[in-house]
């Protein structure tokens, strides 16, 4: 089986590995760079729990290549947490009950933290909406959606 | 789960690209991905190879010129939902792209290959019939046009050749009172279509409808024009008789078919509102188009 | 600290697929593409050559309360009956290569008709799925004295069909199987590590004190993980012959197949009542699709649906006829709820039935039936006196003004939650820290948290020197596990007995008791906490729904008062029922699990599973009443309440809003649409 270098960073170091075209940057992630917040829920690109954000795109990485990360900045959701500290999107989920098992949380965390730096105007249902590609089986969402805005005025130092 | 082994080629230019594509077997064009890793993951077929052409950032690109408004294939979804041209001269592709699976998806999934996995379901070969574009196509062998008409052939295939790559598609800016809208049905939690719908109409400023396109999708083999229910409504005002046989005609040429979302049956009948639906909205919306900028398209 | 929020904010969760260990193996599993078929011949990998077992295994130390001959073969034997069934396994370095050598396999089949519904299962046509049987009936018995038809001038009668749904947690089912040559250490994804060694060591023949199992972090389960399944043995056996560990991780695909679905309920109903809407009598059928095999919880769950069948009220005569009926279909296993919501929803349409033949509001002819004292129904089920949380459900949830304005749906019931037999807990203070061992394992209901509460208020000691571990079969001399709503009542009371076991350790050695005296040296407390009684509690939903042009439903508003005994942590309180709520309308409006006329199953993804989105939220109205109970900590079941209670008030204004009667779930838009615009 054939691998190709693949050189690219995540969450600030570099990396390069030589890896089988055919592998996900989900596995690549998770397996060979031990990153295993990021979590494999489907296997139809529908549910996000893989979602990290790549050059400063959101996206599902059970759907991408890892060869195809040659050259690009990705951001998991280790990467989200500075010398320890949680970013203001993690410490909103903790605090305000965003999540149950745990599973869905770190794909739905990076999508927020990736929604509140498009656009932070945008309401409940729009939020909601934009979430269509991140499921949760336990929460029914709703404690999620009020996490995201209280993240949003953590963000906007509203809120100590 | 996960793909069977294959090749991976990543030409830097796109000389190099249609080279690749033409010689080597069995390899597919990878742009966003989001249709061909799927189908790759669930071993749905094989091959030897993909050919990524999203390097080659030369063809991502939305620019006004002149009458057209000319898309680089690789244009993501994404970008097609907040571009101002966009906006300004087709917003039913925007209206369209913020309905495609959801954002995730749409950071990667790119128009071209949106409209070349001619998947029965997708929204946006609804969307080139509508608005009359045309696709062009670039091969060793030169370059062509096809239009929106010609382009999808069956489910999953179009009137691609092999070796032929998707490059650039060109809309013509629509003159005048302009109205137009994509809305679809699909199930309560999300998913694929029911059915889908893409009108686009010009009217005088009396309002009578003096050019029309209605497209369908997840209603046929290949997304599909409704011409009889088009001609209905040339010189006309859609009032609700009018809308009932527009509707009618519309459904008449659907080949919905049964599957574990919806009967057949029921697509029709959705179909059926949908049409009117559309057809209505697009309507007002052309009387309030005044100034020819049609970002009033909302 | 496993399991808790912090570590998983960060990614920091270890969930089975996220351990790796040394030269481990990968698992694939290669699966019967047709419902019905003889398998003639299997080559390559593991299969039926390699062991013969049923899952609970044979003999002696196998299952006796099933016929032998319906049990699940872990790998298929002379037959295959249902698609996905595990027919052979493969191993390799990793997943992806495990993936192509299910190329290897080879299988010639022979294919049948497969019998897909319940009516087919009991035709008798195509004959029984099994050898060794004479008809598709696991079980069947009567319940309830028999009683002569009451002279009542009301006789109604309907009949209903909960479709099965399948589990679809975020996290799929998991194992990694590791033998050392002398221990077997399994890590799994789970619900109740004693049910999955106990399985392993009946299936395998094992010496139970050399396996081990130890829950990884689980990713949600709602049922579906407590079950042992044929991959988990076949992990076990590959690990045993290559003495290597082997990890198994399912697919989506796999979980949509072959993992058990819940639901999957025919009732019909026959109701007596007077002209006043009090129910005199009841006559009742009910029937589950318990799939291709006896032995899951499809076998019991008929009788356990007919047990609650009266519901929160007081009728005197019952009877109904409880069957298990095998279909070729994955067996069918428990799915939050697990026969509650079946039970509830067959005497709640009953109920509106009743209300509408009369010309009566609905709450008037339920408060009718409500009881005013304690009282035992015929067919076994306790309550207490309803009334009076009746009458103020009706008030908390605004029925009156929200049935005016909205034509709002109400549901009532009882929750039975799973008490017996009890539940372990072990406490071990060491180093002035304290670690917590439950038999039932959280999978998401952040047990931690009413396990450090009431620690807390029993040991004085500081919540954040308490934490509760994932379940470990070495920790604990046996468990029984999480479902059934029961975690923190029966765990809940098995913690505060060890706890006092505790205190009574420290009062001996040091002559009383203090929290520095048990902080500053080393305890070690386990109990099994026994409970053999019922404690059921009672809850009621209100819903409002509006139906667009195209038949689809979107939930406006949901709204619950439920009797929660003691809410010891409302934060988590609220979580599971927002949560369970989403999956009540999932039942309702979105989930189904649909197979061809050859038994090929249709639903290919989650989207097409109906697992709601976060667009599906209402806006959710929560009341808790706090009725203590009878145990130590005061708390009652909550788990699945409004998994029962809210698929029945979106029903009904479903119905007040359409005109239609509603018989099943899902209800699918096309039920709903006109032809006409709205």
């Amino acid at each position: 089986m054939e691998t190709m270098r693949t050189t690219f960073r995540v969450n600030g170091k570099d990396v390069e590995l030589d890896v089988e075209p055919r592998r996900l940057l989900v596995s690549v992630l998770r397996e060979e760079l031990g990153l295993t917040g990021t979590h494999i829920g489907c296997d139809t690109t529908n549910c996000g729990a893989c979602a990290v954000v790549v050059d400063g795109k959101a996206i599902k990485s059970c759907t991408m290549l890892a060869v195809q990360a040659d050259g690009k900045e990705i951001l998991t959701i280790e990467g989200l947490t500075k010398d320890g500290t949680l970013h203001h999107v993690q410490r909103a989920f903790l605090e305000k009950h965003g999540l149950q098992c745990g599973f869905c949380t770190p794909g739905m965390i990076v999508m927020s933290y990736w929604l509140l730096n498009q656009n932070q105007n945008w309401g409940e249902e729009e939020i909601k909406k934009r979430l269509s590609g991140n499921l949760c089986r336990c929460t029914g969402y709703r404690d999620i959606i009020a996490c995201i805005r209280y993240a949003k005025e953590l963000m906007r130092g509203e809120r100590e | 789960m996960f793909p069977r082994p294959f090749d991976y080629f990543s030409p830097k230019n796109f000389g190099e690209a249609l080279e690749l594509y033409s010689s080597a077997e069995e390899v597919k064009i990878l742009a966003g991905g989001q249709s061909l890793i799927p189908a790759l993951k669930l071993r749905l077929f094989s091959l030897k190879g993909v050919v990524d052409v999203t390097g080659i950032k030369e063809l991502g690109y939305i620019r006004k010129d002149g009458p057209l408004l000319k898309i680089g294939a690789l244009t993501t979804t994404a970008a097609l939902e907040n571009d101002r041209a966009i906006v300004f001269s087709a917003p039913i592709l925007r209206e369209a792209a913020e309905q495609i699976a959801d954002p995730l998806v749409r950071n990667m999934g790119t128009i071209g290959g949106n409209l070349c996995h001619a998947d029965p379901s997708n929204d946006l070969p609804a969307v080139m019939l509508a608005l009359d574009a045309s696709m062009v196509a670039t091969s060793t062998g030169g370059t062509r046009e096809i239009g929106a008409d010609s382009f999808f052939i069956e489910s999953f295939k179009t009137a691609l050749k092999p070796g032929e790559i998707l490059t650039e598609i060109k809309i013509p800016v629509p003159m005048g009172r302009f109205g137009s809208t994509y809305r679809k049905v699909r199930k309560g939690s999300g998913g694929f279509s029911i059915a889908g719908v893409a009108v686009c109409l010009l009217t005088s400023d009396d309002g009578i409808i003096t050019g029309c396109r209605i497209a369908m999708t997840a209603v046929g083999a290949t997304a599909l024009r409704a011409e009889k229910a088009e001609q209905e409504l040339l010189g006309r005002v859609p009032t609700a008789l009018v809308l009932d046989d527009v509707a009618r005609m519309a459904v008449e040429v659907s080949r919905p078919s049964t599957d574990s979302n919806a009967s057949e049956d029921y697509r029709r009948t959705v179909l059926n509102k949908l049409v009117k639906e559309a057809v209505r909205t697009a309507y007002d919306r052309a009387a309030r188009d005044r100034d020819g900028n049609h970002e009033d398209n909302v | 600290m496993m399991g808790e929020s912090e570590s998983f904010v960060r990614g920091a969760g270890k969930y089975v697929d996220d351990i790796t260990l040394p030269h481990m193996l990968h698992m694939a599993v290669a699966r019967s593409p047709y419902a019905r078929a003889k398998v003639l011949s299997v080559s390559g990998g593991m299969n039926r050559d390699d062991l013969k077992a049923p899952i609970g295994g044979f003999g002696e130390g196998g299952r006796r309360d099933v016929n032998p001959a319906i049990l699940h073969p872990v790998f298929a034997q002379d037959t295959v009956n249902y698609v996905g069934q595990p027919v052979a396994a493969v191993f390799a370095n990793d997943r992806y290569a495990a993936e192509d050598k299910l190329d290897e396999i080879d299988v010639e089949y022979d294919k049948l008709k497969p019998i897909l519904t319940i009516e087919d299962a009991l035709s008798g046509e195509g004959g029984p799925l099994h050898a060794g049987t004479t008809s598709n009936i696991i079980k069947q018995s009567w319940m309830g004295a028999d009683f002569d038809d009451p002279a009542s001038p009301i006789m109604l009668e309907d009949q209903f069909m909960i479709g099965r749904i399948v589990s679809n947690p975020l996290e799929p089912r998991g194992i990694i199987a590791d033998y050392d040559g002398s221990t077997i250490t399994v890590y799994i994804s789970t619900q109740a590590v004693f049910s999955i060694k106990d399985g392993l060591c009946s299936t395998l023949g094992l010496d139970s004190s050399k396996v081990r199992v130890i829950q990884a972090d689980t990713g949600g389960a709602f049922g579906v993980k407590s079950a042992l399944y044929p991959e988990y043995v076949m992990a076990v056996c590959a690990a045993l012959k290559y003495r290597k560990p082997v990890k198994w991780i399912e697919s989506r695909s796999e979980h949509l197949a072959a993992s058990q679905p819940g639901r999957g309920v025919r009732g019909t109903m026959k109701l007596f009542a007077d002209t006043d809407g009090k129910v005199l009598a009841v006559r009742g059928e009910v029937t589950t699709d318990a799939g291709a095999f006896g032995g899951s919880s499809g076998t019991s769950s008929p009788f356990f649906v007919a047990m609650q069948l009266t519901g929160p009220y007081g009728i005197e005569n019952a009877r109904v006829l409880a069957t298990s009926v095998m279909t070729n279909k994955p067996p069918q296993g428990p799915y939050r709820g697990a026969g509650r919501p079946e039970a509830a929803f067959f005497m709640e349409r009953m109920m509106d039935l009743l209300a509408d033949t009369l010309g009566k509001e609905v709450d008037e002819v339920r408060l009718i039936n409500t009881t005013t004292h304690r009282f035992t129904s015929p067919l076994g089920l306790e309550i207490d006196a309803s009334r009076p949380f009746f009458e103020r459900a009706v008030v908390e949830l605004q029925y009156r003004e929200k049935s005016i304005r909205d034509a709002a749906g109400l549901g009532f019931f009882v929750l039975v939650p799973a008490v017996m037999p009890g539940e372990s807990a072990r406490i071990r203070v060491h180093n002035g820290t304290v670690d917590v061992w439950l038999g039932g394992n959280q999978h998401g209901q952040e047990h931690f948290t009413f396990v450090k509460r009431l620690l807390s208020e029993e040991l004085a000691i500081p919540e954040n020197l308490i934490t509760l571990n994932n379940g470990d079969t070495a920790a604990l001399k046996d468990g029984v596990g999480s479902w059934g709503s029961r975690s923190a009542l029966v765990g809940g009371a098995a913690v505060i007995a060890a706890a006092r076991e505790l205190k009574s350790q420290v009062e001996s050695r040091l002559g009383g008791y203090t929290a520095e005296g048990l902080l500053e040296d080393s305890f070690d407390a386990e109990v099994f906490d026994g409970h053999t009684r019922q404690l059921n509690s009672f809850g009621a939903n209100l819903a409002t729904i509006s139906i667009d042009n195209y038949g689809m439903v979107k939930v406006k508003e949901c709204a619950a008062c439920y009797d929660v005994g003691r809410a010891l942590s409302p934060n988590v309180v609220e979580g599971q029922i927002i949560g369970g709520s989403i999956q009540g309308i999932g039942q309702v409006l979105y989930e189904s699990v649909v197979h061809d006329s050859e038994g090929r199953l249709l639903t290919k993804n989650l989207s097409d599973a109906g697992v709601p989105i976060a667009e599906n939220t209402p806006e959710f109205f929560t009341t808790i009443v706090e009725r203590p109970s009878s145990f130590v900590h005061r708390a009652k079941g909550l788990g699945e309440a409004p998994t029962i209670g809210v698929p029945i008030a979106v029903v009904r204004a479903i119905e007040q809003i359409s005109g239609k009667r509603i018989r099943h779930t899902p209800v699918r838009p096309e039920e709903l649409i006109e032809d006409s615009d709205a």
